[in-house]
């Protein structure tokens, strides 16, 4: 196996008339990850998907698989399948004949199909369901029957568009397990197109987060959703608490951050900040720790005495919003094992959080 | 009352049908009322006619040309329609249908003086072309509503899974419409085989069916036309129920080819 990447997309761009769809895409997608383009509608991710299919081509730039350039070969030609959105099985055809559309075209021995649209079949555990017509199962059996019209291709790549868009959540969750098994199973590569960070940040090996026509921030769900290093990353993934201040620092390992009512200090990697910017530091709610006033006293960086706002139990866990001094509103969530720590709104309360988890981005991007 | 009202209807519709079958089975030529006994002598005279036979074969023929020329070209729009964006698809949609508001008699002689400049004899000919140009609006329109909610991407999934261009629309498209190209082509067979209006435009010295009705009535009212008419509606039925039967067959067909699991590609 050789070491390049299986794709590369390498200063990709593509333009409809004066609308510019991809600017200077530059991607590599390793064998057998799940590679997740992220981002809102419009940002781009479903034509680079497309390009990638050979349902359209790229105004400038190369489309490279296994090294070799993928741009002039038609769609037919090339070992990428694709799960459309909205399936697009045929309606004329069964469950069975539609899984075997793609090797009969192959000229494929009658025999050696039906052995393996059966694996498959049985892969997506649809067995009862190989005669029936397409408009007799329901939309969780036809995203497994657009599954399988595609893997018993064997494809070196599988794209998936939205796929899990049309259905309701409960199928939803079921069929995002389905395909992380699927995937494990086959050990295909998956590229996956979805405005839903849940979805990107269970099934992701990476994440290409997009907005108009760039990729923002390639990395990991974990480096993604903790160091976002643009202010529409930490937007788009989460919630978040945005606080506003100016860089009196910049250390070895150590930003600072001075706002109004004190000092933010990150450990963070700084990106492309200086002393003296106005910046914003970003907190997960989730990260911030709150205890009741009194028990100890605020010291330190960090730290921060405030008065709540509201609270809202949710179930397990709590919702509440707490003003510092100086207004700046900081949302934290919390378990809530029984009603014992009883926070009321108009109370004091001490919030802090730990150094790694604050990410400081230039305050406009 | 709706009851009867929908019966009255009913009636209203079938009732000159009723009485040009009635008429043509009546023994005597009078065409009232009393009745004086059944025969099929009128059937046996236009029988006898040679320029019965022949206009009737005429028809056949043009019908049949025209509705396989209409369903091409209709087909071929249908084809473009189903790819416009919404705005140029409305705009050919309306182009296309406009032809239905034009008057036949227009039709009729812009087409007659057409032929006359472009040197073209009037024949079978000219009346199948003149046919095709008659049918295709009603052809597009019957068409359009299917064509509307075609799903792109299913062309789109037949190329991603190895399909040319030609073989998507074999296996996939041309099968998905082909009952509403079937259903448009009926029409076009039963819009041909009556039409009268620019068909005495573009006529030749081959008469079609209507226009040897036609005929008849400027001589005498002959209870031949009861007869002729009688066979023209029972041919229309006829060719009705094959297509209904041809649809159904191959519904069935699809039906037990999918139990018997042994579909070849």
């Amino acid at each position: 196996m050789s070491t390049t990447a299986l794709v590369e997309l390498k200063s990709l761009g593509k333009a409809f008339g004066n609308f510019v769809a991809l600017k200077d895409i530059n991607l590599d997608i390793q064998r057998g990850e799940i590679l997740t383009l992220l981002g809102p509608s419009g940002c781009g991710k479903s034509t680079l998907m497309r390009i990638i299919a050979g349902f359209e081509q790229p105004s400038s730039g190369q489309l490279l698989l296994n090294g070799s350039d993928m741009v002039a070969l038609p769609p037919e030609h090339r070992p990428v399948n694709m799960v459309f959105q909205r399936y697009a099985l045929f309606p004329h055809l069964d469950v069975f004949d539609n899984i075997a559309f793609g090797l009969r075209l192959k000229k494929m021995p009658e025999t050696e199909v039906r052995d393996r649209v059966r694996k498959m079949i049985d892969l997506v555990q649809l067995g009862p369901m190989a005669d029936r017509w397409i408009s007799e199962i329901s939309g969780g059996q036809s995203q497994r029957v657009a599954l399988a019209r595609a893997l018993v291709n064997e494809p070196q790549v599988l794209l998936l568009d939205e796929p899990l868009a049309a259905l309701d959540l409960k199928i939803r969750q079921l069929m995002l397990a389905e395909l992380r098994r699927i995937q494990e199973t086959t050990g295909t590569t998956f590229v996956y197109v979805t405005h839903d960070q849940d979805e990107a940040l269970v099934l992701s090996s990476r994440i290409a987060l997009m907005d108009h026509g760039r990729i923002v921030q390639l990395a990991t769900p974990d480096q993604i959703y903790f160091q976002p290093n643009s202010m529409f990353a930490a937007r788009f993934l989460g919630e978040t608490n945005v606080i506003e201040g100016i860089v009196t620092s910049i250390g070895k390992s150590k930003i600072h951050v001075t706002m109004s009512d004190g000092v933010i200090v990150s450990s963070q990697n700084a990106t492309s900040i200086r002393v003296g910017d106005t910046v914003n530091a970003v907190i997960r709610p989730e990260a911030v720790v709150a205890i009741a006033d009194g028990k100890r006293t605020a010291t330190g960086p960090n730290s921060f005495k405030a008065q709540l706002k509201s609270v809202v139990p949710i179930g397990g866990r709590l919702m509440a919003t707490a003003l510092l001094p100086d207004g700046t509103s900081v949302r934290f969530q919390q378990p809530r094992l029984d009603s014992q720590v009883n926070f009321d709104s108009g109370s004091q309360v001490q919030i802090s959080w730990p150094e790694h988890v604050v990410s400081v981005l230039p305050k406009e991007t | 009352m709706l009851r009867i009202y929908v019966w009255g209807y009913l009636a209203f519709l079938a009732f000159p049908i009723l009485i040009i079958t009635l008429f043509a089975f009546h023994a005597s030529p009078a065409l009232t009322f009393p009745f004086e006994g059944v025969s099929l002598r009128w059937f046996a005279d236009l029988w006898a006619d040679p320029n019965f036979v022949s206009a009737f074969k005429n028809s056949v023929i043009v019908a049949t040309v025209a509705s396989i020329l209409t369903s091409i070209l209709g087909t071929m729009v249908a084809l473009a329609l189903i790819r416009l964006s919404p705005k140029p698809r409305a705009a050919l949609s309306f182009i296309s249908f406009a032809p239905i508001a034009l008057p036949g008699l227009f039709i009729g002689a812009s087409l007659l003086v057409l032929f006359d400049r472009l040197g073209i004899y009037r024949s079978l000919v000219t009346v199948i072309l003149a046919h095709t140009l008659f049918c295709l609006p009603f052809f597009v329109e019957a068409v359009r509503s299917r064509v509307a909610y075609f799903d792109l991407d299913l062309e789109l999934a037949a190329r991603d899974l190895g399909a040319t261009r030609w073989q998507a629309f074999r296996l996939v498209t041309l099968p998905l419409l082909l009952p509403t190209i079937i259903g448009g082509a009926i029409l076009s067979f039963a819009l041909s085989f009556d039409e009268i209006i620019i068909t005495v435009f573009v006529v030749g010295e081959q008469s079609t069916l209507p226009f040897y009705i036609l005929s008849l009535l400027r001589r005498t009212v002959t209870p031949l036309i009861n007869a002729a008419s009688v066979l023209a509606i029972i041919f229309t039925l006829l060719v009705l129920m094959l297509a209904g039967t041809v649809l159904w067959w191959q519904a069935r067909r699809e039906k037990s080819a999918r139990i018997g699991e042994g579909v070849v590609g």
